[in-house]
């Protein structure tokens, strides 16, 4: 980007990121899983931006800042399933990780999400914590 | 004659016997009194005497005797024996004239035998006199009687009639008198009833029978004619005393009594609920049909029914019926009660009471049937039960859920901090492996109460029980036995196959656990029912094991309830299989004996494709575009559509569909397409796939109030059709079917 080009609206339009550092949105109404998930991903030196319902959420997205959505399906005050859609809508190249609280029933729920929403990828609670950041990172490479 | 005359002698004792001497030798047989004095007789008399002799001295002596015997006794004649002077013409006429009916003197009591004999001759007399009395009477009663009363003689000709007879036959005595019956009455109803009656009764019978006719100008229409027979002393002449009465009342009466009677007995035998009469005590005094057939009590064992032989453990009836007082009205309801034959049944007895003169308390009362409503509702009850369950476990199990993920999430993070070999890491694992258990436990709770997303498909259910019964087999002790009985069952089922499998299992395991002691057998039997809404696959496990107590058998089904011990069993088991087959629509239930064993049936509706696209071999030939732009729904329906034995190709809108068309369109003679298009686009679309090929059929799924499609039905009438969302899998394949 040329300092020319822009002249003094460079800081406008220059696109500022987290050093390289991936920005993930993450959006989850209970406390303490949204705690342990913000730790597991620092601790891997994403930054994490908090949300604790879907309207917080799309307020604090910017699509400067976040590649990658984790996002619970069933909340108070606007659900999961919106926001995915309406970010989906405006950001089709946004990535989105699903949390699912209905059990692990089988194949199809997953493929229900996953396919209808535009889910890159979708966990069912109780999950591992390992499989999880394995497709946090595997996303955002 | 009215028995012995009564003769009274008043005189002195010599008198007496010189009389009674006399009497006796001529041989009449009369009764005698004496007494010295009229007074001493007057005092002490106790019958009339019919004649009186008296000795007097004088004339005065004799008048006061006649004047008191006039006074007191004023029918008895009176003879008076002279003791004085042989009356002379003068004092025999005064003697008379005081009273006296006759005069003998002491001398010669000869001439007493002339007045006894005419005491006697004269008692004859006055018999007469009142028989003459009783017959004017009786004239009077049968002239002007109700009924009509005639007399017939041999010659079949009336001798008598009485006054109602000419009344109502308008006629004349004189006219009838004479006459015979054939002439009033004509050819007919002589010869047919009265000829042969009058026959009868004339040799001796009496005839009665019961005749509607009219008789012109009368009002009654039914009446009873019975002949005497009548044979007159001395001559041995014959009649017959006709008499018809007008029972029109009482024959109305009758029949009317007769219509309730059948009215009753309709009631009594087809009233679908059992009408009784008891005492106080339960003693049953009638009963009609239903009581006896929902108590199934044989027609043998009828005498001395008791109600409280029905109520088996507690008697507590019998307190119910002292409650009842009379003029009060109560009903009792599911009471729980044990036939003849040892069905249990539940029934209501509503009741009556009132004062009967003879029996005391007596119970007007209905008794009915209601096993089938009080099953329903204590089902039902046990439904919601465990609905309201379901719904507080699949919300615990959610919150559950996510708190389950941070506690393994944390301990997943926190073994990344310490070494792999330290203790810390180890307890970690350990907390992670709990996770891991109480993850399972929240699957099956939430199993339970219905709230897991399955994918159904047609299942055939022999397969699936087939393999739950070789995975059973392969674990089972070795002291049990498995037997299978499976008869074929035609069509499928709607289940997700896993599922199905999980539910035969677990009962299957139930089985197992009750025969653990002892051993036994599982038998596993299959068939299906036709009832009114289709058939039904009934799947019956059935173990000789140690049954279920009736005390929890209503708890069976309930999350976490278990008769096992602490740590071998979960309580999860029946929970989840009762909430899989319901939520597909279908029953379990269970039948049990403590010591014998327990049968559970598992019912589910059976699919049956109509015979035309049944057979895999047909399906082949058509092949079916499906196109629809949720890849989830698209790839289910392929997969049962494909199961089915049809060929499909999947298309994700518009756009895909004339890729596929270009391609080979020409093969596919049947398209459904879900339409969330709009545009001309659309119209083209379907005008292309309707001119590829004639026999091109074309099935929309539509919005419901979306005009979008109608138009595009416009574009082919009879080769589309429009069904309306929200679908489900099994309209669509109906929608297949039909068209």
């Amino acid at each position: 980007m040329s300092l020319y080009r822009y002249g003094r609206y460079f800081w406008l339009y220059r696109k500022p990121n987290f050093n390289g550092m991936a920005g993930i949105l993450l959006v989850e109404d209970n406390n303490d899983l949204r705690g342990m998930l913000k730790n597991s991903l620092e601790k891997s030196k994403y930054v994490v931006i908090e949300a604790s319902n879907g309207r917080e959420a799309s307020q604090k997205f910017n699509s400067a800042l976040v590649d990658l959505v984790v996002t619970d399906l069933l909340m108070p005050e606007q659900d999961g399933i919106g926001l995915i859609m309406e970010l989906k809508k405006s950001n089709p190249d946004i990535k989105i990780i699903a949390i699912s609280g209905g059990g692990k029933a089988g194949p199809a729920n997953y493929l229900n999400i996953a396919e209808t929403l535009g889910a890159d990828a979708v966990f069912a609670k109780p999950f591992s914590l390992q499989e999880f950041m394995a497709q946090v990172n595997e996303l955002l490479t | 004659m009215r028995g012995k005359l009564n003769l009274l002698i008043v005189s002195g004792e010599m008198l007496y016997h010189k009389t009674k001497k006399i009497i006796g030798s001529c041989g009449i047989d009369i009764n005698v009194i004496h007494y010295p004095d009229f007074i001493s007789f007057n005092n002490n008399r106790n019958k009339i005497p019919d004649l009186a002799f008296c000795a007097v001295n004088d004339i005065k002596e004799s008048r006061k005797l006649l004047s008191d015997f006039a006074v007191n006794f004023p029918g008895t004649p009176v003879v008076i024996i002279f003791q004085g002077q042989s009356p002379d013409a003068d004092l025999y006429r005064d003697l008379i004239i005081s009273g006296a009916c006759g005069v003998v003197h002491f001398a010669s009591l000869n001439p007493i035998i002339q007045y006894i004999t005419r005491a006697l001759l004269e008692r004859e007399k006055d018999d007469d006199i009142s028989l003459n009395i009783g017959r004017k009477i009786f004239e009077h009663i049968t002239e002007n009687h109700d009924s009509y009363l005639s007399v017939i003689n041999s010659d079949f000709k009336y001798e008598k009639v009485n006054a109602s007879f000419c009344e109502v036959h308008k006629c004349k005595k004189e006219d009838i008198i004479g006459s015979t019956p054939l002439e009033l009455w004509g050819d007919e109803i002589f010869k047919s009833k009265i000829e042969s009656s009058l026959k009868k009764s004339l040799a001796g019978e009496i005839v009665k029978y019961k005749a509607y006719f009219d008789i012109p100008g009368c009002s009654g229409s039914c009446y009873e004619v019975i002949y005497r027979p009548f044979i007159e002393e001395g001559n041995d002449k014959r009649y017959s005393i006709v008499e018809t009465r007008d029972i029109t009342e009482t024959d109305n009466a009758e029949k009317a009594a007769h219509l309730a009677n059948i009215r009753n007995y309709y009631y009594e035998k087809y009233l679908p609920f059992g009408v009784f009469e008891c005492e106080s005590n339960g003693n049953i005094i009638s009963a009609n049909e239903t009581f006896y057939n929902i108590l199934e009590i044989d027609p043998s064992g009828r005498e001395n029914v008791n109600l409280t032989m029905f109520f088996p453990a507690e008697r507590r009836f019998t307190s119910y019926l002292e409650t009842i007082t009379a003029g009060e009205a109560s009903t009792f309801s599911q009471l729980h009660m044990e036939t003849s034959a040892g069905t249990e049944i539940f029934a209501r007895i509503s009741c009556h009471a009132r004062k009967d003169p003879g029996y005391g308390i007596m119970v007007n009362a209905t008794l009915e049937d209601n096993t089938h409503e009080v099953l329903l509702e204590r089902k039902l009850n046990q439904t919601h039960r465990l609905e309201t369950l379901g719904t507080m476990a699949g919300g615990i199990a959610h919150d559950f859920n996510t708190i389950l993920t941070t506690i393994s999430g944390y301990s997943e993070l926190s073994m990344e901090e310490v070494e792999q070999e330290s203790v810390v890491h180890d307890y970690l694992s350990k907390v992670n492996h709990s996770v891991k258990r109480a993850e399972d436990i929240i699957n099956q709770m939430l199993t339970f109460s219905m709230q897991i997303e399955i994918e159904r498909v047609p299942v055939k259910i022999e397969e699936v029980l087939e393999e739950s019964c070789e995975f059973i087999r392969s674990g089972m002790p070795f002291n049990v036995y498995l037997e299978k009985d499976f008869e074929d069952v035609d069509g499928m089922i709607w289940a997700d196959p896993t599922q199905l499998f999980r539910v035969f299992i677990n009962i299957m395991t139930n089985s197992i656990h009750s025969m653990e002691e002892k051993g036994g057998v599982i038998t596993v039997k299959l068939y299906e029912t036709k009832g009114d809404s289709g058939s039904t696959a009934v799947v019956s496990i059935i173990d000789t094991g140690t049954g279920i107590d009736k005390s929890i058998i209503s708890r069976i089904y309930e999350p976490f309830f278990t008769t096992r011990e602490l740590g071998k069993g979960t309580g999860m088991g029946l929970s989840v299989a009762h909430g899989i087959i319901t939520g597909m629509g279908g029953e379990i239930g269970v039948e049990t004996s403590v010591g014998k064993g327990t049968a559970f049936s598992v019912r589910l509706p059976l699919w049956n494709m109509s015979d035309d696209i049944a057979g895999t071999e047909n399906n082949s030939a058509i092949k079916i575009l499906y196109s629809d732009e949720n890849v989830y729904f698209s790839r289910t329906v392929s997969l049962a559509l494909e199961r089915l034995g049809y060929r499909v190709w999947l298309a994700s809108g518009p756009d895909s569909i004339m890729e596929i068309m270009s391609g080979i369109g020409s093969e596919i003679n049947f398209f459904m397409i879900r339409c969330n298009f709009t545009g001309k686009n659309s119209k083209q679309l379907i005008k292309k796939i309707l001119g590829l090929n004639p026999g091109n059929k074309i099935v929309l799924i539509a919005e419901p109030g979306g005009n979008q499609c109608r138009d595009l039905v416009n574009v082919g009438r009879d080769r589309i059709r429009i069904i309306n969302e929200p679908v489900s899998l099994r309209e669509i394949l109906l929608a297949l079917q039909e068209t």
